[in-house]
């Protein structure tokens, strides 16, 4: 019983590791072109 | 159930890692650590798991992700050396047969720890790499210091999730050595982890689990882990920034551990001060002066396992003497020195070396930047485990077991981390982009998207400069002060 649960915890734990760190790899691209900079947005032009 | 739960790990390792080839290293890590073709019933019960994870990872490197690859350096050059040198001593191997057996899976350990750099690079896949590597140990850590909180451990007991002598993981004093090792690796975690939620109730989990690796180190009563504790503690008082601190919990703990340890274990721990008239002490020092002795006949060694052809005499308890044939090397200095020579010695030793330098480089290229202070913590817990496991290694054969080398592969993927950002940085400060593809944009703590380190008019902007704060630089430009 002890051995299934912290193989259990071990599983558990890896999958949510190795999807987090995927997610969070996708987020910071390491390579390839930069990324644009995050700039505030531009107001929209006024309607006459 | 337990099949189908471990198939699905895998399967997941391998379309992950389709998307993100770094996944792949991760798996590799994960079967070589875990071990899930031991614990399967079936399914991947004699399944070639780490030859698919490790042919993937390389395949899936080479063709999609060879960017920015690290410096080869020393070390490397080392473990490629050391790679190549046991396949030499095969040649003249004692016990031919059986040292195969040996080189096979120490080649594949040496292969793949060499390459882990070129697949991790950034702080993400580093702490990726980390959290794999601990979490999948305390898989087998944990059931030792949960049954010894319920039963009270024992000597020669396998409370682990293997059988004796089918993984390290399962033999009491490599056990007792992990346990501390954990420690260290898991006060990283509780202090800088990205990966793991910044709750307190995953903060109070982890130091939960500090608890049951200490308790699991003393339940395998073996006196390898008092040698742990010690070399572990005082590693972790050498780099404490709060001392006075450490030294109250030290106290803490120390004083729990008493209220948790029986006589049994102390009667156990005691022997060490009496060596002569333990026989397990005794056989280990005679088998090192016959070492000692065959490398003088055998400087290069005498391959994998070739402690099969010693024979010692260990003096009995009623005055005589014992004759014993075969006995294991039992310290991995001593191993290296009977099995690959002084060449493989050297070359062990030397790698050994320079991972501290590696790391103690790290600490002086990040410590000063609150931004990659994580990674100087890193190294100086990567250092505290290498400490740790080769004070075990003066009692236990672990020269060629999957969990140091991968300490060597962190060693070198912190140190190219600290160089690109030296480089980022030196770069930034001159005022110019850096060369492409060396770390990109590895350094940048922020996990916005979108905002990038580089690609302002061809200016190096760092995110901070976005914000109009000023950067930290690593390294400083000259003249300044």
């Amino acid at each position: 019983m002890v051995d299934r649960l912290c193989i259990l915890f071990s599983l558990i734990s890896v999958v949510y590791i190795v999807m987090r760190a995927f997610l969070l790899d996708r987020q910071r691209p390491w390579f390839g072109a930069p990324p644009a900079p995050v700039l505030p947005p531009r107001p929209a032009p006024a309607r006459r | 159930m337990q099949d189908l739960l471990l198939l699905v790990v895998c399967l997941m390792f391998v379309t992950v890692g389709f998307l993100s080839p770094f996944v792949l290293t991760l798996g590799y890590v994960w079967v070589d650590v875990f071990a899930p073709h031991y614990l399967s019933y079936g399914l991947l019960l004699g399944q070639p798991v780490a030859f698919i994870m490790g042919a993937a990872a390389v395949a899936s490197y080479l063709l999609l992700d060879r960017k920015s690859p690290p410096r080869f350096t020393a070390i490397t050059a080392l473990q490629v050396a050391l790679a190549i040198w046991i396949t030499c001593t095969l040649q003249w191997a004692v016990v031919p047969g059986i040292a195969y057996v040996k080189w096979d899976s120490a080649i594949k350990v040496a292969v793949f720890a060499t390459f882990v750099p070129y697949a991790i690079r950034s702080r993400v896949q580093i702490e990726a790499l980390l959290l794999v590597y601990v979490f999948s140990m305390l898989g087998h850590i944990l059931p030792w210091g949960l049954k010894t909180l319920v039963s009270g451990g024992g000597y020669e007991l396998a409370l682990g999730l293997l059988p004796v002598n089918v993984s390290l993981l399962a033999e009491s004093s490599t056990v007792s050595g992990l346990g501390v090792m954990m420690v260290a690796l898991l006060l990283w975690i509780a202090g800088h982890s990205e990966i793991l939620p910044k709750i307190r109730l995953v903060k109070v989990g982890l130091f939960g689990l500090m608890g049951v690796c200490l308790v699991a180190t003393i339940g395998t009563f073996a006196r390898t882990g008092l040698v742990a504790l010690g070399v572990g503690a005082a590693t972790l008082f050498w780099y404490s920034k709060h001392k006075i601190r450490f030294l109250f919990a030290a106290g803490i703990v120390s004083g729990a551990m008493a209220a948790l340890t029986s006589d049994r274990w102390a009667a156990r721990i005691s022997t060490v001060n009496d060596y002569q008239a333990d026989a397990s002490a005794m056989i280990r020092v005679r088998v090192w002066q016959w070492t000692l002795e065959f490398a003088q006949t055998h400087p290069f060694g005498g391959g994998f396992w070739s402690f099969q052809v010693n024979k010692v005499e260990v003096p009995t308890i009623d005055g005589g003497t014992v004759t014993l044939f075969g006995r294991a090397f039992h310290n991995v200095f001593f191993a290296l020195l009977g099995e690959h020579g002084w060449p493989g010695l050297f070359m062990y030793v030397a790698m050994i070396g320079l991972c501290f330098l590696a790391l103690r480089r790290t600490v002086l290229l990040t410590r000063d930047s609150p931004e990659h202070r994580w990674a100087a913590a890193l190294a100086r817990s990567i250092q505290t485990c290498l400490a740790v496991i080769f004070a075990c290694g003066m009692f236990v054969e672990i020269g060629w077991s999957p969990i140091v080398w991968y300490l060597f592969s962190l060693s070198v993927c912190l140190r190219e981390y600290a160089r690109r950002v030296a480089a980022k940085d030196a770069a930034m400060i001159m005022g110019r982009a850096p060369k492409p593809g060396h770390g990109d944009r590895a350094w940048l703590p922020d996990r916005t998207p979108g905002v990038g380190a580089a690609g302002l008019g061809g200016q190096t902007v760092a995110r901070s400069a976005l914000r109009g704060e000023a950067a930290t630089p690593l390294i400083r430009p000259f003249g300044h002060p």
